[in-house]
């Protein structure tokens, strides 16, 4: 009787060893026998971790450019005694939202101050005028770099709801592609009409690379997406600081 | 000069370059990412702990009753009517010294003395004249003979049925099974299954080439301590198996052993 036991257990040994190499353990062949609906999942959850990568290198280069302009911006503007010096060297710090303020604002007063006083000030150079120009609205000026304002955050803030839905839909998506995964699983259990785990659980661990690659791509979301609107607050209260800033100096001077 | 609004307009529309460069990185980030998953060499999925890599198997020892303790025999599966004869092994002869030159013939001595008779009769050789040199030949002994049953199973029937004395093996491409059964057979002597609790008590253990048994350790219990005792005991009582087989190349064999008890 011993003998028959030996047979049994060369038998299982072989059965053993036939699913062992089914399973394989590679991640390749477990998306090449997947479905088509799990591979456009995969597919859809690449395609938004790209992006959302691509974005955040790109506010990361755009918000670095910005900072050194900025720096360099602020530095012309509280040296000059003249806006027109100002002026003149925006030109070449057109990626610091402060410029676009200035700009703004720096139209308004001299629209303003030519309507004003359109003799004594030709050049448009209203803080060089003999005569002391008198600026006509406050508010308009108020407004015009509110407008400025508004306008350079739309431009800080551009693209940054691709994380934040990146952040947020990525784990569904990969959700939907297990729970189908699964599905699938279970139809084939009752194909074969067998529990077998070695049936069961590679379909199993195939749809969960789906939960696996939705979560791969909200992490990193995540993260990127709370660094940039740190910076992107940092730089609107960096904004509001300078058009107040301007608005002071130019009820100093020109009231 | 501009208006603000112009001015507003033209900061607006000036859209951010170097989008492109940032998907391309982006891009190519994924593509090797992507790329050190699927090609890790030993499996990225996998872990890397040794424990997986050498040979580990689980055999449980106990189950329902075979044969051999008065039970069923496996499923799908016939008596064994006739056993394969091992094959006599090719020993070694000793070396025969040549034969004696044969002895010249004597003559009796006409007038030599009567040897005297033994008084008592003789009812049973004495012990000095029973033959030294042991005797060679083929004898009944048991062995490891493989036998040819031609029982087919499903894979599922013969693990249902047991192993004919019980139990089950998951030894995954383990090259010599038949070194696994006498290993269970020398631990299931020192074993007492039936200590009318039933229980499971898993035991790992780790066979070293010469066949000691080291590293006994209790994976996990029954609830009873007599239970784990009792395995332990069986194990620590099996100081010795066979030297570990030469088609396992291994230095060392890990094995699960699941102890069952019956009521």
């Amino acid at each position: 009787m011993r003998t028959l036991g030996y047979y049994a257990i060369a038998l299982q040994t072989q059965a053993l060893g036939a699913s062992e190499s089914d399973l394989g353990g590679n991640v390749l062949e477990w998306i090449a026998q997947s479905t088509p609906l799990s591979k456009v999942v995969l597919l859809i959850l690449v395609l938004l971790s790209i992006a959302s990568w691509a974005v955040f290198l790109n506010k990361l280069w755009q918000f670095r450019r910005l900072e050194r302009q900025t720096s360099s911006f602020l530095d012309v503007f509280r040296r000059s005694t003249k806006f027109s010096e100002v002026q003149s060297v925006c030109r070449s710090l057109t990626h610091s939202p402060l410029v676009g303020v200035f700009q703004a604002g720096y139209a308004e007063l001299n629209t303003q101050l030519r309507q004003g006083d359109s003799t004594a000030n030709p050049g448009g150079r209203p803080s060089a005028a003999g005569g002391r120009p008198t600026l006509r609205s406050f508010d308009a000026l108020d407004r015009a770099l509110l407008r400025a304002s508004a306008v350079e955050a739309n431009k800080l803030e551009h693209r940054v709801d691709l994380l934040a839905t990146t952040a947020s839909i990525s784990p569904f998506i990969g959700l939907f592609g297990t729970v189908m995964g699964i599905v699938t699983a279970f139809r084939d259990i009752s194909v074969t009409g067998s529990t077998n785990l070695s049936v069961v659980a590679p379909g199993i661990a195939e749809a969960l690379i789906a939960t696996a690659a939705g979560l791969a791509a909200a992490i990193p979301a995540v993260y990127f997406y709370n660094k940039v609107t740190t910076k992107v607050k940092l730089y609107l209260s960096t904004i509001e600081d300078f058009s107040l800033e301007f608005l002071s100096i130019a009820e100093r001077n020109f009231t | 000069m501009e208006s603000t609004t112009d001015i507003l307009r033209e900061r607006a529309s000036h859209t951010e370059d170097g989008l492109g460069r940032a998907y391309s990185v982006a891009l190519a980030g994924h593509v090797v990412l992507i790329a050190v998953i699927l090609f890790w060499p030993s499996g990225f999925l996998s872990s890397a702990d040794t424990e997986v890599l050498r040979t580990v198997m689980t055999i449980s020892l106990g189950g329902p009753a075979g044969p051999s303790q008065g039970g069923q025999t496996a499923l799908a599966a016939r008596p064994v009517q006739e056993v394969l004869p091992l094959e006599e092994a090719d020993q070694p002869q000793w070396e025969q010294p040549p034969a004696p030159a044969p002895p010249e013939m004597t003559m009796p001595t006409p007038d030599a003395r009567r040897r005297l008779e033994a008084d008592v009769a003789v009812e049973s050789a004495p012990d000095e004249s029973r033959g030294r040199t042991p005797t060679r030949g083929p004898a009944l002994r048991e062995g490891n003979a493989l036998a040819e049953t031609g029982a087919e199973g499903d894979g599922l029937g013969l693990s249902a049925g047991g192993l004919g004395s019980g139990g089950y093996l998951d030894v995954r491409d383990f090259c010599c099974p038949e070194y696994l059964g006498t290993m269970i057979e020398l631990i299931r002597r020192n074993w007492n299954q039936r200590q009318g609790f039933p229980g499971q008590v898993m035991m790992k253990f780790t066979i070293l080439r010469d066949g000691r048994i080291t590293e006994i350790e209790q994976e996990t219990t029954s609830g009873y301590l007599a239970l784990d005792q009792s395995a332990e005991r069986a194990l620590r009582l099996t100081v010795r198996l066979p030297r570990l087989p030469s088609r396992f190349t291994e230095d060392d064999l890990t094995v699960h052993l699941n102890f069952q008890y019956q009521r």
